[in-house]
């Protein structure tokens, strides 16, 4: 366990540290066109396979139940 | 000047006649029986009758009242807003091409921007205290309308407070669905009146005795927003849209980017002026509020401002 957490007190400035250097990194990684890039290219496969496994589960039928319902 | 008679500024000009083309397409009743499992890029209610694609938060919420995971929901939505961002919003939502034509009315405006979010743990605590009076009304079975009159000013509180679109989408259509298996977000939809609600009551007898004061509460919200809309840049995608809320963080890793020439700038603000969501492309080009409709970069006298593709070089 860190130093900084073994009081509440320090425990809250360790949150508050630690949420702004998270912070700052994501400033730092919308500014680096590469790695958005691969942050993209990442996205869009996860999607993809998401939407194929939802495709394969016949999700699609529940939407169309459903909507028909309507 | 900028080019005006180029392929992509001629797009850019014909986006009123894209959107026009996605409300038709969204609402051609003869292909419902097969289009309907495709949720549509943008705010369309299926209990329309002319609906011909499912309503992307309505599913959401069907899939929070069944309590599974919506995998193949997220995975359309989320490809939409890898791509583009928030571009299903400015080029093919129906509701947000209403709200552009509304606000095209000859009456005063009111520019006003959403206030900046509160602090995370003001908002959980609120959410928390908030939450408790849901549970409290749910566990009392008080009438559904106490319920619907304390989420309206459950939405007004998070106005103020700067989160009312992470509301509407984790409250409304996620959170309240999960636990009351009631899709709430669909039950006080301004555009689920105006195309489902209004609609199925004048076409069904049946319907016409069942109205109750959940019906007036809903038509009341619609035309607090008409009203809204005819004096505010598109206030519902501001203010309330849930859809919005899902792709607006993709507008920062998206394929599809705008670039703004900081150097070539000259500060005339344009780009606000012809923003249908008043925002300051030049200041933040992923602004989590652009529709990505493209007005600025055809409409910039230096030019500055370009569409550019993440994957390009």
């Amino acid at each position: 366990m860190p130093d900084a957490l073994r009081s509440s007190r320090s425990l809250w400035r360790w949150i508050r540290e630690s949420s702004a250097s998270l912070c700052a990194r994501v400033e730092g990684v919308r500014d680096n066109r590469r790695v958005l890039r691969q942050i993209n290219q990442a996205l869009i496969l996860v999607l993809v396979a998401a939407l194929l496994w939802g495709v394969l589960r016949s999700e699609w039928r529940t939407v169309l139940i459903h909507a028909r319902y309507l | 000047m900028a080019e005006k008679n180029g392929f992509w500024p001629r797009l850019w000009a014909s986006r009123p006649w894209v959107q026009l083309g996605f409300l038709v397409l969204s609402n051609s009743w003869f292909t419902r029986n097969t289009t309907r499992a495709i949720p549509c890029p943008g705010l369309n209610c299926y209990a329309c009758p002319l609906a011909s694609m499912a309503c992307p938060i309505g599913s959401l919420q069907h899939f929070a009242g069944i309590r599974q995971m919506p995998i193949y929901l997220l995975g359309v939505l989320g490809l939409i807003g890898a791509l583009g961002g928030r571009v299903a919003c400015g080029w093919s939502c129906p509701f947000g091409w209403l709200q552009e034509q509304v606000f095209k009315l000859a009456v005063p405006k009111w520019r006003v921007h959403p206030r900046k979010r509160a602090a995370w743990w003001v908002l959980l605590l609120v959410s928390l205290a908030f939450g408790a009076g849901v549970w409290a009304m749910v566990a009392a079975s008080l009438p559904v309308v106490v319920l619907a009159l304390y989420l309206v000013a459950g939405f007004g509180l998070y106005v103020w407070l700067g989160a009312s679109r992470l509301f509407a989408l984790l409250g409304l259509s996620l959170l309240m669905p999960f636990f009351t298996l009631e899709p709430w977000f669909s039950k006080l939809c301004p555009a689920g009146m105006l195309e489902g609600g209004i609609p199925q009551v004048l076409l069904d007898a049946d319907l016409r005795a069942l109205i109750g004061p959940l019906f007036w509460l809903k038509l009341a919200i619609l035309v607090f927003f008409a009203a809204w809309m005819a004096v505010t840049r598109r206030p519902f995608c501001r203010w309330v849209c849930p859809l919005g809320a899902i792709w607006s963080p993709f507008n920062g890793c998206s394929t599809l980017q705008l670039r703004v020439d900081a150097d070539a700038c000259i500060r005339c603000n344009r780009c606000q002026q012809v923003c249908p969501v008043d925002i300051l492309i030049c200041e933040d080009e992923t602004d989590p509020a652009c529709v990505r409709c493209m007005q600025c970069v055809a409409e910039c006298p230096v030019s500055c401002i370009k569409v550019s593709g993440l994957w390009g070089g």
